[in-house]
Order: C-alpha cells, then sequence, then structure tokens
C-alpha cells in the first residue's frame, strides 16, 4: 500500500474523502431535526438516512481507493479558482449596498487575474461597457430593484 | 366539439391587432429573458401582473404565456453557447448543446433547438385543442402514490444520463436530494437543514446552484485548460446537414410526445421530460457514447420536449383549474385578476378567450421560429469574442442573474459554492447532472411518499397494489439491472485482470 | 519587471478614470435625503408579500399597489418573499427603516400563527410593527367529496365518526386551513387524518383525482367547483354567510362556535411618524373603497371593513390571543 502523499493523488481515494466530507456536512446539517418513525417520518427523517447513505458511500469509496491505483489526471489550478469565485463574491458583497456599477467594475478587476489572457489594457474598456450595460438593460430597461450607484 | 370550427374562431380572436402585437412582446421579453440566466418567466410575468389590469383579458393571458414559451425558447441559448441553462428545463440541453458548440456547431445545435420546438410547439398546441380534456383525465391518474414511483423513474434516468461510473452517479443523486430538501416544506412550517439562514428559508435557489455548478466551474476549467490561450471556437456551417436533420427527425417526434404527456403532470412534467427524451435517444441509439460529447440528438430531443411540455403543463390549468407549477400560479392569478376563476368552465363560459389563447400559441412559437432563426447567426458570432473578454462578461450575467432572484446576495454566494464544488466534482470525475435531477426531483419524492403513506394508512404495499405505480417501479428496477449488471462485471473483469 | 508593472499601475488608474467618468454621465440624482412624512412618498414604495406571485394575497397586493401607484404618482412594487410561515418577509421588513417605503402585507401566518407556532420568532408582532390599514379578510370553509353523501355538517360528523380514517387535505401544517382542519375535528369530536399540501392547488388536484375525500380551503375561490357538483361544502369558517356563496351555511349556524378568517392588512416596522401612519392609512384606505377594487376584492371572497389604524392594531393583538388554544390544539407547534 502506498503512503499517504501516493494516497492523496488516487481519485477514487480522493473522491472517497470527497464524498465524506459532504456527508459529514449533511450529518451537520440535520442536526437535532426531529427523525420519527418509519410509520411517522418528522422532519429529519429522510434527510438524516441520506446523510447516512452518503457516508456510508463514501466510506466504501475511501476504502476501495486504497485498491485503485488511478491517478488524477488533472492538477488543481489554483488561479482561476480563487480568481473567478473571488469576482463573483465581491460582486454579491458590494451590489446591495455600492450598487451596480462598483459591483462590475471591482468584479471585472478581480477577475482580470484569473487568467494571463487577459489584455489589463482592455479592462478599463471591457469595465466601462459592462458597466453601462448592466445599468441600462438589466435596471433601466428590465427595472431590476438594484441600485446603479451607492446609496 | 369541432375542432376546426373552434381553431378559427381561436385563430380569429388571435390575430386581432392587439393580441398579435402583444403576443410578439410577450415572446419577445421571454425569449431575452430565457436568454439571461436567473430572472425567470415567473419573475417577468409577476412584474407585468399589474400591466394585465389595463388590458383586456384574452391579450394579457396570451401575452404571459408568450413569455413562458418564449422563455423556454431562450433559455436553450445560454445553455448551448456557454453552457448556462437559465432554468431548470434547459439543463438537458446543456449536455450535448455545449459539446456542439466546443466542436464549433454551435449553429446547428441552435438551428435544431429552434427546429425541435417550434415543431413540439404545433404539435403540442393541437393536442391540447384536441385531447386537452382526456389529457387532463390522465393527470387526475396520477396521486402522490405515482407520482412518487415517476420520480423513481426519473431519478433512474438520471443515472442512464450519466458518461462516468454509476456509484458516482448515485452518490450525486442523493446528495442532490438532500440539497433540494433545505427549507420549508409542506409537512412543518419550521425551515430545515438551513443553518438557520433566512435566505435559504424557501429552499437553496435553483438557479443559482445551476449556474455555479455549470456556468462557473465551466469558466474555471476552460481559464486553466490552456493557461496560455483560450481560442476562439472556429466557426463552421452554421446550419444542420441534411443527415444532421435527418438524424433529429425521430429524436424530435418522440421528444414531442414524451414531453406533451409528461408535461400535464404537476411539479416538474416538462423538466422530468427533457431528461426523460434525453435517456431515451441515449438508449436507442446505436452510438449511445456520442451522448455527451455533442450528439445532435441529444439537443433535438430534450428541446422538443421540454417546449412540448411547457405547452402541455397549461392542460390542467385551463381544464381542471389547477395550477400545475409557479408559472402557472401566475397565470392563474392572472385570470383571477381579469374575474375568470379557472377552472373546466372557461372552455364554455369563455370560449373566445380559450380558443384565443391556445390559436396564440401556435402563432406565437412561429414567431418565435422566425425570431430564432435570424439570431442564430448573431448568437455565433459572440461567440468569435476573445474569450479574455467573454468570460467576464458571462461571470457577470450569472452574478446579476442569480441575484435579481430574489435580490439577494446570499445566492450569488450560494452560486460560487456551487461552482467552487462544481470544480472538484470535475477533477475527481463525479457529474453535475444526477446532482441537479436529485434536487428537482427530491423534495417531491419526500412530499408525495410521506403523503401516499398517510393516505394509504402507512402501509407500502399501496406502490405495489396501484397498477400504474407498479409499472413505473417496475420499469425503473429492469432500467436499473439492465446498468448495474454489466458494469458489475466489468469491474469484476478489471479486478480480474489486475490481479 | 518594473516597465510592466509601471503599465499595469498605468492601466489600473486607466480604469479608475474611466469608471469615474461612467459615473458622471449616467449620474443620477440621489434619493439620499432623509425621508419627511410630509413629502412622502419620494420614490418607490416596496410591499413585501410572504407567499409566491399567483395565489390571492399576491394578486391583492398588486391590485392595491396598482392604484396607490395611481394615486401617489410613485411606483409601487411588489416583492414575493415566502418561506418559513412568512417569518422571513416579517423579519424584513422589521430591520428597515420606518420611512414608509417598506411595507408588508400582513397576514395571519406571520403575525397570528407564527407567534404560537414557534418556540421563538425574531420579532414581535405587536411591538415591533407600525400596523397600519387592515384590508379585509376571507374565510375558509370544508368541501367534501360528493360520492360521500352528506350535505351538512351533522351527516359529515356521523359519516367521520363511522370512518376515522377519513382524509382531510389542508395548505400545510400551520396553514389556516390545517388549523381550521383540527378545531373542527376537537369541537366535533371526530377523528380525521390530516394530508398536508404545499399550497391549495395540489391539494384540489388530489381532491378531483378522488385520493382525497374532503379539504379546507378558502370558500370563495372554490365557488366554481361547488356550482358544478364536483365538490360539496359543508360550511365556512365565517361570521355570516358570504356573498359570493349564500347557500353554503355557516359552521356557527350548525352549532359549531368556530370563526377563522384569513385576513390582510397593510403594515410597516415600528417606529413610523404618526404623521406618515396616517398618509399611508388614508390612501389604502381610499384604494379599499375605490369601488372598481372592493369589487374585485369582493369577488375573490375578501370583505372589506374600514378601521382605523388603532382598531387595527388593536386587531392584531387579539387575533394572536384567538388563535393561540387553537394552533397549541391543533398540534401545528414546534417541538
Amino acid at each position: 500500500m502506498p503512503n499517504l502523499a501516493g494516497l492523496l493523488r488516487r481519485t477514487e481515494f480522493l473522491s472517497g474523502l470527497f464524498i465524506l466530507i459532504l456527508g459529514g456536512v449533511c450529518h451537520l446539517a440535520v442536526g437535532d431535526l426531529e427523525i420519527g418513525t418509519a410509520q411517522e417520518m418528522g422532519p429529519g427523517y429522510v434527510p438524516l438516512a441520506l446523510a447516512w447513505l452518503i457516508l456510508l458511500t463514501g466510506a466504501a469509496m475511501t476504502f476501495g481507493g486504497l485498491w485503485d491505483g488511478r491517478e488524477v489526471q488533472e492538477a488543481v489550478h489554483w488561479r482561476p479558482l480563487v480568481a473567478i469565485s473571488g469576482a463573483v463574491v465581491i460582486f454579491g458583497l458590494l451590489v446591495d449596498r455600492y450598487g451596480i456599477v462598483l459591483a462590475v467594475v471591482a468584479a471585472t478587476l478581480v477577475a482580470s487575474f484569473a487568467s494571463p489572457i487577459t489584455r489589463h489594457r482592455e479592462t478599463p474598456a471591457l469595465c466601462a461597457v459592462l458597466a453601462l450595460f448592466g445599468a441600462l438593460a438589466f435596471v433601466k430597461g428590465l427595472g431590476l430593484a438594484i441600485p446603479i450607484w451607492p446609496r | 366539439m369541432d375542432l376546426a370550427q373552434n381553431i378559427s374562431l381561436g385563430l380569429g380572436v388571435a390575430a386581432g391587432f392587439d393580441n398579435l402585437l402583444f403576443c410578439f412582446l410577450g415572446v419577445l421579453l421571454g425569449t431575452l429573458i430565457g436568454v439571461l440566466p436567473g430572472i425567470g418567466a415567473v419573475a417577468t410575468m409577476a412584474m407585468l401582473l399589474p400591466l394585465t389590469f389595463h388590458l383586456a383579458p384574452t391579450t394579457s393571458l396570451i401575452m404571459l404565456a408568450g413569455i413562458y414559451y418564449g422563455a423556454q425558447y431562450g433559455g436553450s441559448t445560454t445553455a448551448i453557447l456557454v453552457n448556462l441553462p437559465g432554468e431548470a428545463n434547459s439543463v438537458a440541453t446543456t449536455l450535448d448543446g455545449y459539446a456542439m458548440a466546443r466542436r464549433g456547431r454551435a449553429g446547428a445545435a441552435l438551428a435544431i433547438a429552434a427546429i425541435a420546438s417550434f415543431f413540439a410547439g404545433t404539435v403540442s398546441t393541437v393536442l391540447i385543442a384536441q385531447f386537452g380534456p382526456a389529457m387532463a383525465a390522465l393527470a387526475l391518474k396520477f396521486g402522490p402514490v405515482e407520482y412518487f414511483s415517476l420520480m423513481v423513474l426519473g431519478l433512474v434516468c438520471s443515472m442512464v444520463l450519466a458518461t462516468g461510473a454509476l456509484h458516482k452517479a448515485a452518490v450525486m443523486i442523493l446528495f442532490g436530494i438532500f440539497l433540494g430538501l433545505a427549507g420549508t416544506d409542506a409537512n412543518s412550517p419550521m425551515p430545515r437543514l438551513t443553518f438557520g439562514i433566512d435566505a435559504m428559508a424557501d429552499g437553496m435557489s435553483f438557479v443559482a446552484i445551476a449556474v455555479g455548478l455549470f456556468g462557473l466551474t465551466e469558466i474555471i476549467l476552460n481559464l486553466e485548460r490552456d493557461l496560455t490561450r483560450v481560442a476562439a471556437i472556429p466557426l463552421r456551417d452554421l446550419f444542420p446537414t441534411r443527415a444532421e436533420l435527418s438524424e433529429s427527425a425521430m429524436p424530435i417526434v418522440r421528444g414531442t410526445f414524451l414531453g406533451s404527456i409528461l408535461g400535464v403532470l404537476p411539479g416538474g412534467g416538462a423538466l422530468l421530460a427533457s431528461f426523460g427524451a434525453y435517456a431515451l435517444e441515449k438508449k436507442l441509439s446505436r452510438t449511445p457514447d456520442r451522448f455527451g460529447k455533442g450528439a445532435i440528438a441529444g439537443v433535438a430531443a430534450p428541446e422538443a420536449a421540454n417546449n412540448a411540455g411547457a405547452q402541455t403543463s397549461f392542460i390542467p390549468l385551463l381544464t381542471l383549474g389547477v395550477p400545475s407549477n409557479a408559472i402557472m400560479a401566475v397565470m392563474a392569478g392572472a385570470m383571477t385578476i381579469q374575474g375568470i376563476i379557472p377552472g373546466p368552465q372557461v372552455m364554455t363560459e369563455h370560449a373566445p378567450l380559450f380558443w384565443g389563447m391556445i390559436a396564440s400559441m401556435w402563432i406565437g412559437n412561429l414567431m418565435l421560429l422566425v425570431l430564432n432563426l435570424p439570431l442564430v447567426g448573431l448568437w455565433v458570432k459572440l461567440l468569435q469574442v476573445p474569450y479574455r473578454l467573454m468570460f467576464p462578461a458571462i461571470l457577470f450575467f450569472s452574478a446579476i442573474g442569480v441575484y435579481s432572484i430574489a435580490n439577494q446576495a446570499f445566492d450569488v454566494y450560494l452560486a460560487v459554492g456551487a461552482g467552487v464544488l462544481g470544480y472538484v466534482m470535475a477533477k475527481l470525475g463525479f457529474e453535475p447532472t444526477p446532482l441537479v435531477l436529485g434536487f428537482i426531483l427530491g423534495p417531491m419524492m419526500e412530499e408525495n411518499f410521506k403523503r401516499a403513506m398517510l393516505l394509504a394508512g402507512g402501509d407500502p404495499a399501496t406502490f405495489i397494489d396501484r397498477p400504474i405505480s407498479a409499472g413505473l417501479l417496475l420499469v425503473s428496477a429492469a432500467l436499473l439491472a439492465v446498468m448495474v449488471l454489466p458494469s458489475v462485471k466489468r469491474t469484476r473483469a478489471v479486478a480480474l485482470r489486475e490481479e | 519587471m518594473p516597465f510592466s508593472s509601471l503599465i499595469r499601475t498605468a492601466s489600473r488608474r486607466a480604469l479608475l478614470g474611466s469608471a469615474l467618468a461612467l459615473a458622471a454621465a449616467v449620474a443620477l440624482p440621489s434619493p439620499g435625503a432623509f425621508a419627511q412624512a410630509s413629502d412622502w412618498p419620494q420614490k418607490p414604495i416596496r410591499i413585501v408579500v410572504t407567499f409566491p406571485p399567483g395565489g390571492t394575497s399576491d394578486i391583492v397586493a398588486r391590485l392595491i399597489g396598482q392604484n396607490l401607484t395611481e394615486r401617489l404618482g410613485q411606483q409601487v412594487l411588489v416583492d414575493n418573499r415566502p418561506g418559513a410561515g412568512g417569518t422571513v418577509a416579517a423579519e424584513l421588513v422589521r430591520k428597515e427603516a420606518p420611512d414608509g417605503y417598506t411595507l408588508i402585507l400582513a397576514n395571519n401566518a406571520p403575525f397570528t400563527i407564527a407567534p404560537t407556532q414557534f418556540k421563538k420568532i425574531p420579532y414581535d408582532p405587536v411591538k415591533d410593527f407600525t400596523h397600519i390599514a387592515y384590508i379585509g379578510a376571507s374565510a375558509p370553509g370544508l368541501m367534501v367529496q360528493p360520492s360521500l353523501g352528506v350535505k351538512d355538517l351533522n351527516g359529515f360528523v356521523a359519516l367521520a365518526k363511522a370512518d376515522p380514517k377519513l382524509t382531510y387535505g389542508s395548505s400545510g401544517v400551520g396553514s389556516i386551513s390545517h388549523i381550521l382542519g383540527e378545531a373542527v375535528k376537537k369541537k366535533a369530536g371526530i377523528q380525521m387524518v390530516h394530508v398536508p399540501y404545499k399550497g391549495s392547488a395540489p391539494a384540489i388536484q388530489d381532491f378531483k383525482a378522488g385520493v382525497l375525500k374532503s379539504y379546507y380551503d378558502l370558500l370563495a375561490q372554490n365557488v366554481p367547483m361547488i356550482k358544478s357538483g364536483e365538490a360539496v361544502a359543508i360550511g365556512v369558517a365565517a361570521p355570516e354567510r358570504i356573498s359570493q356563496a349564500p347557500d353554503v351555511p355557516t359552521f356557527r349556524e350548525q352549532g359549531l362556535d368556530i370563526v377563522l378568517e384569513n385576513w390582510l392588512g397593510v403594515s410597516g416596522p415600528a417606529g413610523m411618524p404618526p404623521e406618515l401612519v396616517a398618509k399611508i392609512h388614508d390612501a389604502v384606505a381610499a384604494a379599499v373603497a375605490t369601488p372598481a377594487v372592493k369589487d374585485k376584492l369582493s369577488t375573490w371572497g375578501i370583505e372589506t371593513k374600514p378601521m382605523t389604524s388603532a382598531q387595527y392594531a388593536a386587531f392584531v393583538a387579539d387575533q394572536i390571543a384567538v388563535w393561540r388554544p387553537l394552533i397549541i390544539d391543533a398540534g401545528a407547534t414546534e417541538k
């Protein structure tokens, strides 16, 4: 059996751990919901059953993964993952209070760091176009209840 | 009831200037909001409800209906172009539509989607006119017991869709069901599984999850696939080839019929139809391996099915007076505003309205075809925009669309969470589609299961005592067996070889 | 790489510059000025509705909103925030400024049911709100399958006594129809199986399919089914018979003292200046009294009644007391 570092490169083993984490979060979410009985199911009955099924599958996959030598093919690239997630989170943080224009400018700025394909010279123009389009099409045109400017 | 007479009455009403104009405005607006993720038909129709105080009843209903089926057309556009399903019904379209787009065949995929939708719209309009009441009777054959079994079949079908490992699809279904259960259900007013987050009290937003799992994940993966340069997709023939057209013909017909039937059922009818049609084609195909890699039948069938289903979902409202989903609830509200209580009497007491609306659906579908085919060229040109400019734009549209569902930032964060989850899933070989199906069908399954047990006094035999339910469960079991047996054999073969 | 980083900095400056230029170009007057009661309304008004679009509460809000829009010259928007028995919407409105720009279409769910139903809610239904204007109420009734062969409450009670497995559908645990169903069970001394649904539409579908033997729902919406003979109305929980269905007797006249109504009103966050309250009250009262609006409300089964803001606030407090024992008896409380 390979060492831990070797195991952590194996798809099935990692998949099993991933499912165990999901199952764990599910189990946590169920908390102290009333479970009830099979005849009279409480709100927690089905969720708890699902959480356990997920945990069991995860455990089986992790265990089975010990013997499955296939390794993860694609490496994780942090830059696009972090920048794209960050861009959308920033949008969410700003849009309520600071309006669509600032939100889109900030999000586009952050997103521009996701990949070297971005030409930073183009970013200001892109921000302007997207902000203008957002303000005109979504707020003015479709009448979405989003502020254009900080309030 | 004389069909020809009714249709001519309907066409007479629908061809009135106001009705044509508002039908066009409806389908145009529908297409636009369908293209944008998040801004859904329900919200748009609800926003326009007050406008109907000033319009004639027929005109306002024609417009609102136009928004709905227009959105069905538009929804497939972003699904195909950028892997963003604007709504549940276009998730199945992403599977092969986006794969086609990546191979430079976005034009053909969009065109076939429009053609399939038009065909389905036409056929289902005739079906509503001729067999509406009979199809409503079918809806009444489906109680909680049957509905639960249908959901089981739906989930089994979603495993047919899976191209990867079955156990991975299965566990994603379970996780999807779990996510779907979060929020408030009929059996208890207390929201559950929400970690106390108010924004989740009415459940997690489907659009946020779909935008994250499909759209955001795809952007992240695209950006890392080739970190030096993500090329614009080369553009090949804009329209389907003769071979592609003939390859799509039968899937369109089958999708239309499946969609027409399932659309009558409450809740996830049109959604089940689009996935069911996809799974059916994959099973019937001589080359099932091509599904998920850009098979045109994988676009034609679900597109026909979801449009047919969208159309026939009017049947329960118009003939029984029962709105079967959130959109039909808004339609029912619009009718009530106009002083028309939805129900079987609408057909007799308001014949011009009833037939006018049905005729307008066909006219609207024609308008959509005329509107959408020329747009194919424009949409495909959009794909020529360099990806470095395109991905921030897609991000922005996704974010604003998700935010606008309920004007809450939480949904935006939820989409990010789903995006990261989708990224991990992609790395580890999990597919998002089973999760999404579980998410939508899960809560309905639980609800109908509990209800069926209550009605049967706690006796689970009810699921096999009732013939339709027994049949559906049998089909599910058979499908499952067909799927699992070869894969068990294969694993065994692999294991043996390795030893 | 000093040069390239210089370019980057420069482009970031250009970006900020262009953002500012854009700001100047599309600049709009800011509504930031502090709201004075006397010049209300200066900007669009939002009415939060605790139910999804299309239902009665939603269309009432839109109908009145439309009339107010014309009356006040400012857009009145409806914002649907369903979930957790309406408490999400109420909590959202409680946190807003008491400036008259965020109102709630108040109803039983968050204001009279939730306080008893939930162990803990984040607001006080009386103290944390300004109850401004009462609109009206509609009454739920009991509909049964014609095949049961009963025409009135006595017949129904006799049938239920013989068959304790008789089912009734409601719009969900803790909904008005559920609490009414349990109240009827208790007062009539019968047993029935409660089958909860998400809203009344799926319950009616199952009723039409014959799966469900009876259901409770607002009576006015079910008049077509009663007229066509698809359903038999056993009784209505109103103080008097309702105008849309004058043939349906009340529960009270059949010897069962139950009056439960689904009331609607307009409320806002606590601490609104009296001048503003009076202004909104008068506008809503005038909208409700408009013949076109009153007619529509009446066809939807909503009997309007003029009340002062003070009367309405007292009414809300009173309703909590009226419903409390019924909710506890129904077993619809959080465990």
